[in-house]
């Protein structure tokens, strides 16, 4: 038996608390959520039964005294509860984007963050207004300080756990400021709060996600302690700007989740008819997406720690893809399925929920377009990087995932990755140092055939990216259409890295097939730029899918066992 | 609708395909308001009539056809229905699915898939156990005597004409939540501008508007194409309505995901508009060799719309299924999105007849959880 890759074992010992999702007797079962979702209800039974394992200590860093070592590991917990139900994952998860802020203020407002959250106070983040939406410059709700606290005014709408919520994170502008400079980010615990500063406005009826508590926040000089503000004055916006890069690689757990349950659901809906010609091109398509998305979000994830200067860009990265080729690997396995995924029968109905629930993630911390925008703004960077190629063995501890990363420190997260990303810097090297390899050992040919295609796609890229002006206010669609190719080249370099840095570990089964030859890193690459996949490589990927689901494992690159495989 | 005679055509008497492009455009009114609404239509009128026009028996038409045209309504179920003779009678037994209507239906009309070549029967619909579904329902079948039946044609005409005929009228459906969305992106603004005038917001705004008008011109193509065109035509129609509606919604932004508000509609549209690939375009049974490249689907769009210089039909067509398509360039977003507002500000339909509209269109309310229900 490999040893499991690290954050797999707190997963595990979720999966054995919270028990087989297919047994309506447990608290997490697949039926209370569609009960739940149906009648519009919040999942609170099942968040209290996360709370008794311990989840909200998840959403503390263990330096602040929680549990979270690296956001590897949370990202991988997010997704297992996701897997389950994405309005529970929201619902609970929520705390973690509510609490993030306070990570980047200093050890008062740390520990009182995360006291709340450790309690299992619920914490809501107020970035949103009604009127501006993603536009946070733009935002009115004030903060003004008076008789030496700080008076909240403003209204705050489309907020997860608004109402639900015991303390909000709200992003406000100080009274009569102008510019980026002008914003605070202030807690306001509603238990401090005097009556009639503050109402909750009605839940909001979704499309998905029906039970989560989607509503706002007005405040009315609500006072708020001094000590409730997160940083100096002023410094709100780029506290929010660097939280976003946590949070929005976050959001890539609960696509992982979300995409693993609608292929486990169209593996048994299919059942003997899975392994038809067009059901398994169909199905193995959908696993090597959600493989790739496993591998980049990954990647991101361990990039928080390791390179945090580069998470500005690679966060937006993960945050457009994820979501995006989750939502794309929904809609094919629903056209796979025809209308056997409207039937009416418990696997369509879940089906049907978590497409409709998987809608709202590319929505969170900014959508797909806003992601892309942060991406075009740092493309000069990132063509001038090209020229600064990175020796493989320095960057190989991105991707090594059997390595432990460093804590977090949220003080050396930037604004943009000036130095531009690892990860491409690095791919010359990486691809130099498997073509060496596939000189001695030819079963290696292939994927170092995939490796020399990426770092073409990755130069091409970056001629392409030089060539462009920079970019005026109103971004032209060429500058967009770089940015997604950037996204795309930077998730293959990121399984190139990744096979090259992890093969031969611990956590990698030794009669994986999927590793010997590289065959997933040429199925992912062929899902993410078009390259050529052969039959081989879908050989071993399909044995390793029908094997997972099977054995009720979890739909990854390493072994990690469900629940409904049995715990034991 | 069938006050105005729109169903005639499919009806005793009727002069058939000939009058569906007029039976399509007639269906687009009710989808602009109501997508839902249109949707039942599938499987309460559209596709028992055409498969009784389309079997092989005169009883069954005439029995389809009386209970239609007097104003009740068919449940039709598509798969998973046997028969077997007992007692002296042909019945019907295992879970038909879906029963597009099944909820109201007191008539109902099956294929029958259960050896050799497949034909429909028609049975009397009240009484069988119904399971509610998200878009459909299922209905369990146990010996239920067939009244009369009749073969039906092979290659599965019946689901790709009325495919087409239903994706055709969606077109109207998928116009009005351009609509709602090109107001939204005149009237809101970000980052100092209006969301109309970001490129990346017109891009995706002009190429719905080009999507709309090829879409259109592949349902007329489809409903009067010998099959196998028609049903490639139809494939190609429910992936351009679908793909718009993505853009669309991602222009809307959060707003797209709230059931309640002054954008409502269009998620009214989109609910109901989600089963539109599966019951219309499922491409096993619309293209059951291979998709054709994108020129020949382009080539089944007949007369293709007037588009301008740098977006073509082809172009349109080539990645029906990519996870994003490109914004169009502003050369060619531009002139189109003059066009658009034109049509908006004058009142007129989007699709390739401009025709007044009732630019106050009520919207549909929230349905609770009717998901696109179509009964």
């Amino acid at each position: 038996m490999p040893e499991r890759y690290p954050p797999f074992t707190d997963l595990e010992r979720l999966e054995s608390h919270l028990g087989d999702p297919h047994d309506e007797r447990v608290v997490f079962s697949h039926a209370a959520c569609v009960r739940l979702d149906a009648a519009e209800e919040f999942p609170g039974d099942i968040c209290a039964h996360l709370d008794r394992w311990g989840v909200p200590a998840y959403y503390v860093p263990a330096e602040c005294g929680g549990a979270l070592r690296t956001l590897e590991h949370g990202l991988h917990l997010l997704r297992a509860i996701a897997r389950r139900d994405l309005t529970v994952a929201i619902g609970h998860g929520k705390t973690f984007l509510g609490a993030v802020s306070a990570w980047f203020g200093g050890p008062e407002i740390q520990e009182l963050v995360a006291r709340w959250v450790l309690a299992g106070v619920p914490v809501s983040w107020g970035l949103t207004e009604r009127a501006h939406g993603s536009d946070l410059l733009a935002g009115e709700v004030t903060v003004e300080e008076t008789d030496g606290a700080l008076r909240l005014t403003g209204e705050k709408w489309l907020i997860n756990n608004a109402t639900r919520g015991g303390v909000t994170a709200v992003l406000a502008r100080v009274h009569g400021r102008e510019g980026p400079r002008a914003f605070d980010v202030v807690y306001a615990d509603k238990a401090g709060l005097a009556p009639g500063t503050f109402r909750t406005l009605p839940k909001e009826r979704t499309l998905g996600i029906r039970g989560a508590d989607i509503s706002g926040i007005a405040y009315t000089g609500a006072p708020v302690p001094e000590g409730n503000r997160v940083g100096e004055p002023g410094t709100g916006l780029e506290t929010v700007l660097r939280a976003l890069q946590l949070t929005r690689t976050m959001c890539a757990g609960l696509s992982l989740g979300g995409g693993e349950h609608a292929l486990r659901l169209a593996m048994s809906m299919l059942g003997p008819r899975a392994g038809e010609p067009e059901a398994r091109a169909r199905l193995l398509d959908a696993y090597a997406d959600h493989l790739a998305a496993e591998v980049v979000a990954t990647v991101a994830a361990r990039c928080a720690h390791l390179a945090p200067a580069e998470l500005s860009v690679v966060s937006a990265a993960v945050k457009y893809l994820v979501p995006l080729r989750t939502d794309a690997l929904i809609r094919r396995l629903g056209d796979l399925l025809g209308m056997a995924a409207w039937d009416g029968g418990p696997e369509a109905v879940r089906f049907d929920k978590v497409a409709r629930d998987h809608r709202i993630v590319d929505l969170f911390d900014g959508n797909r377009v806003v992601n892309l925008y942060a991406i075009v703004n740092q493309l000069p960077l990132l063509a001038a990087a090209c020229a600064r190629p990175v020796e493989w063995p320095q960057a190989a501890g991105l991707a090594a995932l059997d390595r432990p990363c460093p804590a977090l420190a949220p003080g050396r997260l930037r604004l943009v990755a000036a130095r531009g990303v690892t990860v491409l810097r690095a791919l010359p090297g990486a691809a130099e140092r498997l073509r060496e390899m596939a000189a001695r050992r030819p079963e290696l040919r292939p994927l170092a055939e995939v490796a020399a295609e990426v770092l073409a796609r990755a130069r091409s890229l970056c001629e392409r990216t030089a060539a462009l002006k920079p970019a005026p206010a109103l971004v032209p669609v060429e500058h967009f259409e770089a940015a997604e190719s950037f996204a795309a080249v930077f998730a293959a370099a990121a399984a190139v890295e990744v096979w090259l840095a992890t093969h031969g570990s611990k956590p990698v089964a030794a009669d994986d097939p999927r590793w010997a030859g590289g065959a997933w890193v040429r199925m992912v690459v062929h899902r993410l730029l078009g390259t050529p996949c052969d039959e081989p490589a879908r050989e071993a990927m399909w044995t390793a899918l029908t094997a997972q689901h099977r054995e009720g494992m979890l739909l990854s690159l390493f072994p990690c066992r469900l629940a409904e495989g049995g715990m034991g | 609708m069938r006050a105005a005679g729109s169903l005639a055509a499919w009806m005793p008497g009727g002069a058939g395909p000939p009058q569906s492009v007029e039976y399509m455009r007639a269906l687009r009114p009710l989808f602009r308001r109501d997508s839902a609404a249109g949707m039942s239509l599938l499987g309460a009128v559209v596709r028992p009539a055409v498969a009784a026009r389309m079997a092989a028996g005169q009883e069954v038409f005439d029995e389809v056809g009386a209970h239609v045209t007097g104003g009740a309504e068919c449940a039709y179920a598509d798969e998973g229905v046997t028969a077997e003779a007992r007692d002296g009678r042909i019945r019907l037994y295992g879970r038909g699915v879906p029963v597009l209507n099944g909820a109201r239906g007191s008539l109902l009309v099956a294929v029958v898939r259960s050896a050799g070549a497949p034909w429909l029967a028609v049975a009397d619909g009240t009484g069988t156990p119904r399971t509610r579904g998200i878009g459909c329902d299922a209905v369990d079948l146990d010996g239920v005597p067939v009244r009369v039946r009749a073969p039906l044609p092979g290659a599965d005409p019946p689901y790709v004409v009325s495919g087409a005929l239903i994706a055709g009228g969606a077109v109207g459906g998928v116009d009005d939540a351009l609509r709602t969305v090109l107001r939204f992106a005149l009237s809101r603004e970000l980052y100092g501008t209006t969301v109309a005038r970001l490129p990346h917001a017109r891009g995706l705004l002009a190429g719905a508007y080009a999507d709309l008008l090829i879409a259109d011109a592949l349902a007329r193509a489809a409903v009067t194409a010998d099959a196998p065109g028609a049903g490639a035509a139809t494939w190609a129609a429910t992936r351009l309505l679908t793909g718009i509606l993505r853009d669309l919604a991602t222009l809307l932004g959060a707003r797209f995901y709230l059931r309640e508000g002054p954008y409502a509609g269009f998620g009214a549209h989109w609910r109901a508009l989600r089963a539109l690939r599966a019951a219309c375009g499922d491409p096993r049974r619309c293209t059951p060799g291979a998709i054709p490249p994108a020129a020949e689907l382009a080539a089944l769009a007949g007369h293709p719309p007037p588009l301008p210089p740098g977006v073509s039909v082809v172009s349109r067509l080539s990645h029906l299924d990519a996870e994003v398509r490109t914004p169009l360039a502003p050369d060619a977003a531009d002139p189109l999105l003059r066009d658009l507002t034109a049509r908006l500000e004058s009142g007129v339909s989007l699709d390739l007849d401009p025709t007044p509209v009732d630019t106050h269109t009520p919207i549909p309310p929230d349905r609770g959880d009717d998901q696109g229900d179509m009964s």
